[in-house]
């Protein structure tokens, strides 16, 4: 009995060991650390899908090309930026050693022309925080949000740094550009204008809640729209910055609100869809997204009607607004939704494996979203009947 | 389970405190450590007092194991006898155990809370409860002097503080070793201190610990870090504070018993004569070096004058 003792100690610093190495690889697990990124050019899909960057040929679901670092532990969630053949994107970055402090974030230029890929400049020494928002083309330039806090402005050709910005918090939303400005929302509540040409302040505007949705420039009526958690969409002026109306939801707005026709569309965190007028922020419509209560194949008696959170934004297409929402939370399925544009009614609704978090892309004639399953990465469903199309798992390396 | 108990309690405790502390994390995370420490407190102290006890009987024990080593039985017997219980070494590890969910739940909620993803935000809106307004807090302000609180020290310092602090708190809340030269004297059979399975097992966590949780500091979050430092230093003054009641406590007794020697009651009066004496601590001690003895007792006579010369 008194012998036992021994391997008491011996217990007890195996369970440290185990602890040591249970933190250790929580600290570097290959688990999913955001959604996947999707984006297109109209013909072709580009994926950040964690493991790499690849883009594929929708129409006939070929994979074009495949990019995947030589470090393993480099993941890629931002949507990638596509313009003129040149693919950037940034990943998460990735520590230097088992144990090191330091994290190395890199931006990259693809060259993609010719459905092959090559890369064009990559730079780890600009960032040190994640790259989360889909970075943005314009006129040669590359604007890149980080999650430290900055958005830097990059010759797309070469990757020199023209100037950086810095904001108080994290940037998690896409620039926009219009007329020579800037437009960026952050975390930190505020939305920014920066000159373009230097990346001077040229204002800033705090609102009530912090912001991960990118603002949406409304040039007819020289508005900028800003979606916050603060549970609004605010409309203000692109010279000034100063607010000329909001519209509450029910919600948070994660996601950048969608412009077409004069209305503005968005969701929220409750599963809420809202469509106000672009100049005046009337609310025209709202609608909730349900998943109707089905239980093998079969809508229970009453249906009990489950409403999914929002985190995408809306895509609208020919008088129609799809919405990706997280669905049944219960049976951890996504839900995409159509909705007829005008009035707000439920055109047809597909369940899919996981819940929806990115924002889906129309391309030809389906609507794809991204998914994290095991089973695929993207599905493409029928504009018209919500039929599934197709699905994609990229080969195995 | 594990999120229910561990992981959304923390959360809604650090997002609490980090608002009433007007949205400054660092104090929230300093409060919050001090809130465990003290919930740990009565095993914390309980571990102690055992380890002391444990060790103090370190000769006795050590004569039981060897007169009964073939006859577990009644070495059982003998180790009631003298009020040692084998088991209790486990309480030792308990305090250690207890910590691990925290531990392991902190490592979680600070990448929840502090983290700089989408998907790590989606997951916080999951955990948090009814009466704390998420909106109102973010972001959340993760930069203290030179550390983001959600990523690693880039310039090691903490994970030097982390081990200097365990280190230091192991050596002040572990009993001390016997000398040498008293453990060689105690031997029979020339087996060495490192037998003693306590002493062995308290020696090898003054060193594999700080050091464990040292290298973990390299590669987590600096929050984590911090919690490790704040509770060491915690653990530092409670190892000291614990050090000078169980002295008081054993300077209380030793006047009782020279009192009691001296025919004296509390009140200095002399004891009536039938009084009964008490029954002596039982001992083992047929063939029980009269060494051990004879050292045990010249050692506390000489702690004793050393006490008292100070005074």
């Amino acid at each position: 009995m008194f012998k036992a003792k021994r391997p008491l100690s011996r217990l007890l610093l195996f369970v440290l060991l185990l602890a040591t190495l249970g933190l250790t690889s929580c600290a570097g697990a290959a688990t999913a650390q955001n959604w996947s990124g999707l984006s297109t050019d109209g013909e072709n899909l580009y994926v950040a899908y964690g493991q790499g960057v690849l883009g594929l040929e929708a129409s006939s679901q070929e994979l074009l090309w495949n990019f995947r670092p030589e470090n393993a532990a480099l993941f890629f969630y931002a949507p990638p930026s596509v313009a003129n053949g040149r693919v950037v994107v940034g990943d998460y970055g990735a520590a230097q050693g088992l144990f090191s402090p330091q994290t190395v974030v890199s931006i990259y230029a693809l060259d993609v022309t010719g459905n092959t890929v090559q890369t064009e400049w990559a730079r780890n020494d600009l960032a040190k925080d994640r790259i989360v928002a889909a970075p943005l083309q314009v006129d040669g330039v590359a604007y890149v949000a980080t999650a430290d806090n900055q958005l830097l402005a990059l010759d797309a050709e070469s990757g020199d740094e023209l100037w950086r910005f810095h904001a108080d918090f994290s940037i998690w939303a896409q620039p926009t550009f219009y007329d020579g400005t800037v437009f960026v929302a952050s975390m930190d509540r505020h939305l920014y204008a920066v000159n373009a040409a230097d990346g001077s302040e040229k204002w800033a505007v705090e609102l009530s809640g912090a912001m991960s949705a990118q603002p949406v420039v409304n040039p007819e009526e020289n508005l900028v729209y800003a979606a916050s958690y603060d549970r609004e969409v605010h409309a203000l002026d692109v010279a000034t910055g100063e607010e000329v109306w909001s519209v509450s939801a029910t919600d948070w707005v994660w996601s950048a609100p969608a412009l077409a026709d004069g209305t503005l569309y968005f969701g929220d965190s409750s599963g809420n869809v809202f469509a106000v007028d672009a100049a005046s922020g009337e609310v025209l419509w709202q609608s909730g997204v349900h998943a109707m209560n089905v239980v093998a194949g079969a809508t229970q008696n009453p249906p009990a009607q489950i409403k999914g959170a929002i985190q995408a934004s809306p895509v609208v297409h020919d008088g129609v607004v799809y919405v990706a929402s997280l669905g049944n939370e219960q049976s951890e399925e996504g839900l995409l939704v159509a909705l007829d544009a005008a009035s707000g009614e439920e055109l047809w609704q597909a369940t899919t494996p996981v819940p929806l978090f990115s924002t889906p892309a129309v391309v030809g004639n389906v609507i794809v979203v991204a998914i994290q399953s095991e089973a695929a990465i993207l599905q493409a469903y029928e504009l018209e009947t919500g039929d599934l199309e197709w699905s994609y798992l990229p080969p195995q390396p | 389970m594990w999120d229910l108990l561990i992981i959304n309690p923390i959360t809604n405790a650090l997002l609490w405190l980090y608002d009433v502390l007007g949205n400054n994390f660092i104090l929230a995370l300093t409060v919050f450590t001090i809130f465990t420490r003290v919930l740990m407190l009565p095993l914390n102290l309980k571990q102690q007092r055992s380890m002391v006890k444990t060790q103090e009987m370190q000769p006795q024990i050590r004569a039981i194991q060897q007169k009964y080593k073939d006859n577990p039985q009644k070495m059982q017997e003998e180790f009631q006898k003298v009020g040692y219980n084998p088991a209790e070494s486990l309480s030792g590890c308990l305090p250690l155990l207890a910590t691990m969910p925290i531990l392991f739940g902190l490592f979680q909620v600070l990448r929840l809370v502090l983290g700089s993803t989408p998907q790590t935000l989606f997951e916080l809106t999951q955990r948090v409860y009814a009466g704390i307004d998420l909106t109102n807090l973010l972001p959340i302000e993760s930069n203290f002097l030179w550390l983001n609180l959600g990523q690693p020290d880039p310039l090691y310092i903490l994970p030097i503080l982390v081990f200097v602090t365990m280190f230091v708190q192991t050596k002040f809340t572990s009993p001390s070793a016997p000398k040498k030269d008293d453990a060689s004297k105690n031997k029979k059979g020339g087996k060495e201190q490192s037998d003693d399975p306590t002493a062995a097992m308290t020696q090898s966590m003054q060193y594999t610990m700080p050091i464990m949780f040292g290298f973990f500091s390299l590669s987590f979050q600096s929050g984590l870090s911090i919690y490790f430092i704040l509770s060491n230093v915690i653990g530092i003054v409670q190892g000291l504070y614990t050090r000078r009641v169980m002295e008081a406590e054993k300077e209380a007794m030793a006047l009782a018993k020279e009192r009691k020697a001296m025919g004296l009651n509390g009140d200095g009066i002399a004891a009536e004569a039938d009084v009964p004496e008490p029954e002596p601590t039982p001992t083992i001690i047929e063939n029980q070096s009269k060494a051990t003895q004879g050292s045990s007792r010249s050692q506390e006579q000489s702690k004793r004058k050393r006490r008292s010369a100070k005074r």
